[in-house]
């Protein structure tokens, strides 16, 4: 298992090396100068040289692209074209916000959508089956910055329940966990209703329920646990989808986090920002995806031995 | 016996009071006076565009000038909502007449927010950083030095001159401890001491800047003792913060929510036209626009009103003067302006060979694509088909500067009320790069232009600017459409609040 751990730690980093190439590359096509965008309309071109030679965007591409990299070698993430301070200190202040906002969203949403999930595929096409699939529809079909504009709308202004900027308190994390929680419970829900239904069909669980064990025993411990891998992709996945989504809704929300770093960096071509910022959040991408694939083998037996026969 | 002790208490009970008094009097001595009282002690102001250094050389943009406005002090002080020029750190300054030297006598009772004085090595620092600013450098051509005549006499040599020097000194050269500066100029960017009515205290990055009155101030604390500015980019969040509280006053809200502003009760709304001037730009150099005839006819195609009725909520003015105001230099009730004139404008179009039509394109930034689709159904009415591209900013820009453009549509901002400020970028002919995108080259133009920056006379000035205007007109480069508004909205118990064309607001003047 400590080897299968090792080897995937040792994948992150060509996974990460191509991010960066791709990002970089990305940034490099946008038809903008930095300097002329920190500098403004009205710059003259030699101050405009000047700051380039500063930042050090009048270099070639590739020499660029070495020298961040060489920089991440050491830990040091560039400094911000904009405010010229350390990239790392701008990261290691907003992470914890997204990070938590992530992780609530995904405890939220599985919290609610297994059990839901689960009650839907004991109850295939009934009542209960067909609002929940309903409404499945209807929160994946929302866009979320329009839903944390409504969200904000009744419960900050009309309600006045809850406050409609900010992140320094547990308070300001409702709303935007409501918000990116919605698609995902709509996803993750469908996703176990399906595999449960697959599950329940098989043998096995005749079985279980011909040797008489409870109805709670059979659901939980024989069908949900076979169900769980590819709801445990699933939840892998929007844990991703979340951090991207994390963008849109710390800007409605005004959040100080790592989305809205990202998309400032990006509106203002702040290259070092938005190198960190992308990579960051790739890492915890890349690690979270492993955690998930070793709770696969917690969770199967026969993954467990898979990973261990890898000797 | 009894006498002596009755004389001992009356002496005793005399010094006590009169240590008493003595300590209250040296208690209010220190706390200083109050500008004016304010029932709260404490606003939240909120701005869109986050800032990205507090360093006040470091920056080009008025916008940002606010805060600086608050923690800096200039020698002089511009008054944003009648655009006149008053004394600040300087109680006087004197041009002279040929206008080549300014001379200005420093007031000694300003101290920066560490306790150090201002004195004069700080503003000759100060002046020097400026001028060397890669942000700034660009303002101070006219200046050959500044020297101190002596401790409190400042005088400004110049080697042309320069009408537009008051403002620009008022706006970005604001006064540093030169000390701090330079043992950490980073450091100061970040946590920065000036001499002005707010004392710097904190900055969260991306979220907000905290400041506190300043009880030294000279000429009196500010009323609000603590403030602090929120930045929030999506409007739509700001006019929610606004209503339940959580921002008691947010600069430039969109146009489309004023009437729900003005309708909550609560709220606010105060707005004035503003110094930004939208037009339409005709690329000169274009092989189908370099027909004048053309260039007229779409000219004469234009209906402002419908831009503004149609993009601007009606909220904005019509610009009947190009970039001038009313009052300001180059105005003119002479000013001869095409009215709008389909049937001309189509005969012109077949004059110049498209009788049947003409295709063109029309290039924007997302936020103006309403604004185009107007000015397409316009141009639909003389028979040109606008097929309309819409660029994110900085590819937006990247297009104007390089000429890779047939139409285009966009504003720029009069950074100063004299006409010298605006016109050098977007007349003149080797100003391409930074408003010129029309690619106008008249040497006509370039040589009033030239005659308008140095001259003191005024009333030369104003037939100068007045014949460039016309000019300028009879050039059909570019089309003059509207004014925007400059709005600020606030909690309806704040006082002292005024909108300013040109974005800036003075919250040393703010009281509950």
């Amino acid at each position: 298992m400590g080897r299968f751990v090792l080897k995937r730690l040792l994948q992150v980093i060509p996974v990460l090396i191509g991010i960066s190439i791709i990002i970089f590359t990305i940034m490099q096509l946008s038809p903008s100068n930095p300097a002329r965008l920190i500098l403004g309309e009205k710059a003259t071109e030699e101050q405009i040289e000047a700051l380039s030679a500063e930042l050090g965007t009048d270099q070639p591409a590739v020499k660029q692209y070495f020298n961040y990299m060489g920089g991440l070698l050491h830990g040091d993430l560039g400094n911000s074209y904009r405010t010229r301070m350390p990239v790392m200190d701008e990261i290691v202040d907003r992470f914890p916000t997204t990070f938590f906002l992530a992780i609530l969203v995904m405890v939220v949403s599985t919290a609610i959508s297994i059990p839901l999930g689960v009650l839907s595929s004991l109850r295939q096409n009934s009542l209960f089956d067909a609002i929940t699939t309903i409404i499945a529809l209807l929160l994946t079909a929302m866009p979320s910055f329009w839903l944390g504009l409504m969200l904000m709308l009744i419960f900050a202004e009309k309600l006045q329940w809850l406050p409609a900027i900010g992140s320094t308190e547990f308070i300001h994390f409702i709303m935007p966990t409501l918000t990116l929680s919605a698609a995902n419970i709509a996803s993750n829900m469908r996703m176990t209703r399906s595999s449960m239904l697959e599950v329940i069909r098989q043998d096995y669980i005749r079985t279980a329920r011909a040797k008489g064990a409870p109805e709670k025993v059979v659901i939980v411990k024989h069908a949900l646990k076979n169900a769980l891998i590819p709801v445990v992709t699933a939840i892998g996945m929007n844990f991703g989808w979340s951090l991207g989504g994390a963008v849109l809704i710390e800007s409605v929300f005004s959040m100080k986090g790592l989305g809205t770093l990202l998309l400032n960096g990006v509106r203002t071509k702040d290259v070092p920002v938005v190198m960190s910022a992308v990579l960051v959040t790739s890492l915890i991408f890349c690690v979270v995806t492993l955690l998930v694939d070793i709770s696969y083998g917690f969770i199967d037996p026969r993954i467990k031995a898979q990973y261990e026969n890898k000797r | 016996m009894k006498n002596f002790k009755r004389m001992v208490a009356i002496v005793v009970t005399l010094a006590m009071t009169a240590a008493l008094l003595g300590a209250c009097g040296s208690k209010s001595k220190s706390t200083g006076e109050k500008k004016g009282e304010s029932s709260r002690d404490s606003l939240v102001i909120g701005m869109a565009a986050e800032i990205s250094t507090l360093d006040p050389h470091m920056h080009s943009n008025i916008g940002t000038a606010n805060l600086m406005l608050a923690i800096f002090e200039s020698l002089l002080t511009h008054d944003f909502v009648t655009d006149e020029i008053k004394p600040g750190l300087a109680e006087s300054y004197e041009v002279s007449e040929d206008g080549m030297t300014i001379d200005m006598t420093l007031r000694t009772d300003f101290k920066f927010h560490n306790g150090d004085p201002v004195t004069m090595e700080d503003v000759l620092y100060s002046m020097e950083r400026t001028m060397e600013s890669a942000f700034q450098n660009v303002f101070w051509d006219a200046v050959d030095n500044v020297e101190a005549v002596d401790d409190t006499h400042l005088r400004f040599n110049l080697n042309q001159p320069d009408n537009n020097l008051p403002y620009y000194i008022a706006d970005f050269a604001n006064i540093v401890p030169k000390a701090v500066v330079e043992a950490d100029p980073d450091g100061f960017a970040r946590a920065p001491i000036g001499c002005g009515p707010y004392k710097f205290v904190n900055w969260s990055q991306g979220m907000q800047i905290d400041m506190e009155a300043d009880p030294n101030y000279p000429d009196g604390e500010a009323p609000i003792k603590n403030v602090t500015w929120r930045f929030i980019t999506d409007r739509s969040t700001a006019l929610v913060a606004l209503e339940t509280g959580e921002v008691d006053a947010f600069m430039t809200m969109n146009g489309a929510d004023f009437d729900q502003i003005r309708n909550t009760e609560g709220l606010t709304l105060k707005t004035v036209s503003g110094n930004n001037t939208y037009y339409l730009s005709l690329n000169m150099e274009d092989e189908v626009l370099s027909n004048d005839k053309v260039r007229e006819a779409i000219c004469l195609a234009i209906d402002k009103k419908s831009v503004i009725d149609g993009a601007e909520y009606g909220e904005a003015k019509i610009a009947d003067h190009g970039f001038i105001r009313e009052g300001q230099v180059g105005y003119s009730d002479n000013f001869k302006e095409a009215e709008r004139d389909v049937e001309r404008g189509k005969a012109l179009l077949a004059e110049a060979g498209y009788a049947n039509g003409l295709s063109l394109e029309l290039k924007c930034q997302s936020s103006k694509t309403t604004h185009a689709q107007v000015i397409q159904a316009n141009l639909k009415e003389i028979g040109i088909d606008v097929e309309i591209v819409q660029l994110e900013n900085s590819a937006f820009y990247a297009d104007l500067e390089n000429g890779d453009f047939q139409m285009e549509f966009g504003g720029f901002g009069q950074y100063t009320p004299d006409p010298s400020s605006t016109f050098r970028y977007v007349y003149r002919s080797d100003g391409v790069m930074a408003g010129n995108y029309y690619r106008l080259n008249s040497p006509e133009i370039d040589e009033l232009l030239a005659r308008g920056e140095v001259s003191t006379d005024p009333e030369e000035r104003q037939k100068i600017y007045e014949e460039v205007i016309q000019l300028v007109e009879d050039a059909h480069c570019c089309k003059y459409i509207y004014w925007p508004t400059a709005n600020i909205a606030h909690n309806s118990d704040l006082k002292g609040v005024e909108a300013t064309p040109v974005g800036e607001y003075d919250i040393y003047n703010y009281y509950w």
